[in-house]
């Protein structure tokens, strides 16, 4: 299935499918490790529910919804 | 052989530590024109061989999104005349792959790479054991690791760096990320710029080629101000070279495309040299964060580690600065004892020299307290968190997170709320918040305040209605920031295309020597700029109250008839709405450099006694005299609690902005929107019936 990052759950993990790379601020999200194929861990959410914190690599980082809206997510089985 | 080595890596890649280990004596080099990023360098002797650091700014990438980090990437290309001859790549072992994928960029530098490898001992308590031999040999680079002691490390590190220097130039030793025919393209670009005289890395030039419009856009604007900088002589040539480049055709692979290689490659090597022990195995930083982000205690210990915070700032400074205070105080005495002779000088050295720049010393213990908790929570990792728990509440107004500690310092003092902002790395965000940290009430407000209400909202409407006059008061300019930086944001400053990506480091101790040396450089940072430009200020201001010399005359008409007096009454129409007499105006005027000088200007002007009892002789002398109406009263304190009243926090915003500009700037918006609604107030309250 895919889904958003910004509609993933806690705890949820996927593959990540693709990231949105119109601007100078899209390439840096691609070259911080959010690259097609990269496993990705949702593992909280600040106490509004935004920005949300994921693992991926092998590292810990927190974005903001309106970048999580425009990352696509594999998640389930296929992955 | 002189070795001249750049050190880069990764923002919170234990750069400075590291920095600080290997370089005996250090200087920190003036700022780049129009930014802020100070360059250090650092100075090192092995067996003959003279080495220099210089510690660039962290960075994730070479293709840089700000001005700040091209400084990165104009060293380690040759593009500011210092050229490296090794590179020093501090790879966190922590976070290793996204390290790995700066690393890949810096080799294709064609610069001889030395690696090291920091907080090994925490990767290995993670259960997380790095190869380094099998590291080395995938990669091609050499990786030493930084755990152990100092001088073995140290010679191992200088060693690699001889050894390193003396060889002959090597091809690099990463593969090609772009594929054939984007090689050739690049090459083909690189020619184009190298006849101009400049030169780019490879990824520069690949994002500059293959990005979609937008992004080229967004790298020409970036090189508009930069390249101008850079080459004061050809910088058009540069720019029409690069926009030649940016309006080729897209390439056969994009820079995505290069990206997911690169990444691809370091999963290869990462999967062989590095093992885990226990993959599920959770972290210590993982089992505190439970407690520490839990939605429930998360922002109850948030609260307890700032209300501690702003009580170390508020409280615990003031025996210091009572500390400084009186030893200003012994020193004008034994100066005016020297100089009792001199009259003249007398009054220079006395009101002016030590009475000026005394009056700006006094808020170092802040600073210099802010600064140890700054450094302690950015190195453990909490500040981090501090920004994720709070980013929500401010992020509509562009600001972000990161803004909250400049906020909230700026209770107790504009300045280190100003300095403060060093930690944000977003341009926008940072020039926004500077602009509006001086809005929130700082300590400083609090005597014009206090004198204001004790003279006419106590008396008359009683201790109620003075206590909210004081919380209103207290609360208005922090209230403003956030509009205030969202307008700021929106229609003064170009958005910044630095992502709010913020990077949650694994919990650490800090170290007590770079706690110590974050103290010391904000504390020297303040002492250079009191010791000159607020100096100058001072003698200057001293000055304007000194002359002309009126004969026999008394304080008071001395200071009516002086240039600074007849400021404040010239001025004096501009104010009438808010129906401010010649006194009052020259009060403001004379609390241009502090406005906590409207008390003692208004002491001299109104011949209160100067005892110890001066506060309560002078606001009962106010309130006899009726020199304000209920309305004028609070009209004026709305005035102090918005304008910009304070010479010290321009002379900070020119400093850490690198630009007068904004320091015009923050003057003109906060006087305008300290007029305006200090003249709605005047209204309001008048047509209420209390004018």
């Amino acid at each position: 299935m895919q889904v958003k990052l910004s509609d993933m759950k806690l705890g949820e993990t996927g593959t990540i499918r693709s990231v949105k790379t119109e601007n100078l601020h899209d390439m840096r999200i691609l070259e911080m490790g959010f690259v097609q194929g990269e496993k990705i861990t949702v593992t909280g959410f600040a106490p509004l529910g935004d920005p949300m914190e994921v693992r991926i690599l092998d590292y810990s980082v927190s974005l903001r919804k309106s970048d999580s809206e425009n990352i696509l997510i594999q998640t389930g089985q296929q992955a | 052989m002189n070795i001249t080595v750049a050190l880069t890596g990764n923002p919170n890649a234990g750069k400075t530590s590291l920095f600080n280990m290997l370089s005996g004596s250090r200087e920190r080099v003036a700022n780049y024109p129009g930014i802020t990023v100070e360059k250090k360098i650092g100075h090192a002797q092995w067996n003959d061989n003279s080495l220099s650091f210089y510690d660039l700014p962290g960075t994730y990438s070479l293709s840089a999104v700000s001005a700040e980090e091209m400084v990165t990437s104009d060293f380690l290309t040759g593009r500011t005349g210092v050229s490296a001859d090794v590179i020093l790549f501090v790879t966190d072992s922590l976070a290793l792959s996204r390290n790995l994928y700066l690393l890949t960029q810096v080799a294709e530098s064609g610069k001889a790479v030395i690696a090291v490898l920091t907080k090994t001992r925490e990767a290995r308590a993670n259960g997380k054991q790095i190869d380094l031999q099998k590291l080395s040999g995938l990669s091609g680079i050499s990786f030493i690791d930084s755990a152990g002691r100092p001088p073995k490390v140290r010679e191992q590190i200088f060693t690699a760096i001889v050894n390193a220097a003396k060889q002959e130039k090597k091809q690099s030793s990463a593969p090609d990320f772009y594929g054939k025919e984007d090689a050739a393209a690049i090459a083909k670009a690189q020619d184009t710029l190298q006849a101009t005289g400049t030169t780019m890395h490879p990824a520069e030039i690949f994002m500059l080629l293959s990005g979609e419009p937008q992004t080229k856009k967004e790298i020409l604007e970036l090189w508009h101000n930069h390249a101008g900088l850079l080459y004061p002589e050809k910088g058009e040539e540069v720019l029409s070279a690069l926009e030649k480049i940016a309006a080729q055709k897209a390439s056969q692979n994009g820079y995505a495309e290069s990206v997911r290689r690169r990444y691809a490659w370091i999963d290869s090597i990462v999967e062989q040299s590095v093992t885990l022990d226990k993959p599920n195995k959770k972290t210590l930083t993982s089992k505190m964060d439970k407690i520490l982000m839990s939605r429930i205690l998360g922002p109850v210990i948030f609260f307890g580690v700032f209300t501690v915070l702003f009580e170390a700032i508020y409280t615990w400074s003031t025996p210091l600065m009572g500390i400084i205070e009186s030893g200003i105080a012994l020193l004008q005495q034994g100066a005016s004892a020297l100089l009792s002779r001199l009259p003249m000088f007398h009054d220079l050295v006395v009101d002016g020299i030590i009475g000026g720049a005394g009056s700006v010393l006094v808020f170092l213990p802040q600073i210099i307290i802010l600064f140890a908790f700054i450094a302690v929570l950015e190195e453990s990792g909490y500040l981090s968190r501090a920004s994720y728990l709070t980013d929500k509440f401010v992020s509509w107004s562009g600001l972000s997170g990161k803004s909250f500690v400049p906020m909230l310092s700026g209770f107790a003092c504009s300045i280190p709320g100003i300095m403060a902002a060093r930690t944000i790395p977003n341009r926008t965000a940072r020039i926004a918040t500077i602009l509006t940290v001086p809005l929130v009430s700082c300590a400083s407000r609090l005597p014009v305040y206090m004198l204001f209400i004790s003279a006419f909202i106590q008396p008359v409407y009683g201790n109620a209605a003075a206590a909210l006059t004081f919380l209103l008061m207290n609360s208005l300019g922090a209230l403003l920031t956030l509009p205030v930086a969202w307008i700021i944001g929106k229609k003064f400053l170009q958005p910044s295309p630095t992502p709010f990506l913020l990077e949650m480091p694994e919990y650490r101790i800090p170290t007590l020597s770079s706690v110590y040396d974050r103290m010391a450089e904000a504390g020297w940072d303040f002492l250079k700029r009191a010791g000159t430009i607020i100096f100058i200020f001072s003698i200057i201001i001293w000055a304007l109250s000194y002359f002309p010399r009126a004969q026999n005359a008394t304080a008071a008409y001395q200071l009516e008839q002086s240039y600074l007096g007849q400021a404040g009454k010239f001025v004096q129409p501009l104010f009438s709405p808010m129906n401010f007499d010649w006194k009052t105006t020259i009060g403001i005027v004379a609390a241009f450099p502090a406005r906590e000088l409207l008390v003692s200007t208004l002491g001299i002007l109104y011949e209160s006694e100067a005892t110890a009892d001066e506060f309560s002789s002078l606001s009962g002398k106010l309130a006899a005299e009726k020199s304000h109406s209920p309305a004028s009263a609070m009209a004026l304190i709305v005035f102090f609690a918005l304008s910009a009243q304070c010479m010290a926090t321009l002379v900070t915003v020119r400093q850490e902005t690198g630009s007068l500009r904004y320091a015009f700037a923050l003057f003109f918006y906060m006087t305008a929107l300290a007029w305006l609604l200090s003249w709605l107030t005047y209204v309001t309250l008048s047509s209420a019936g209390l004018g």
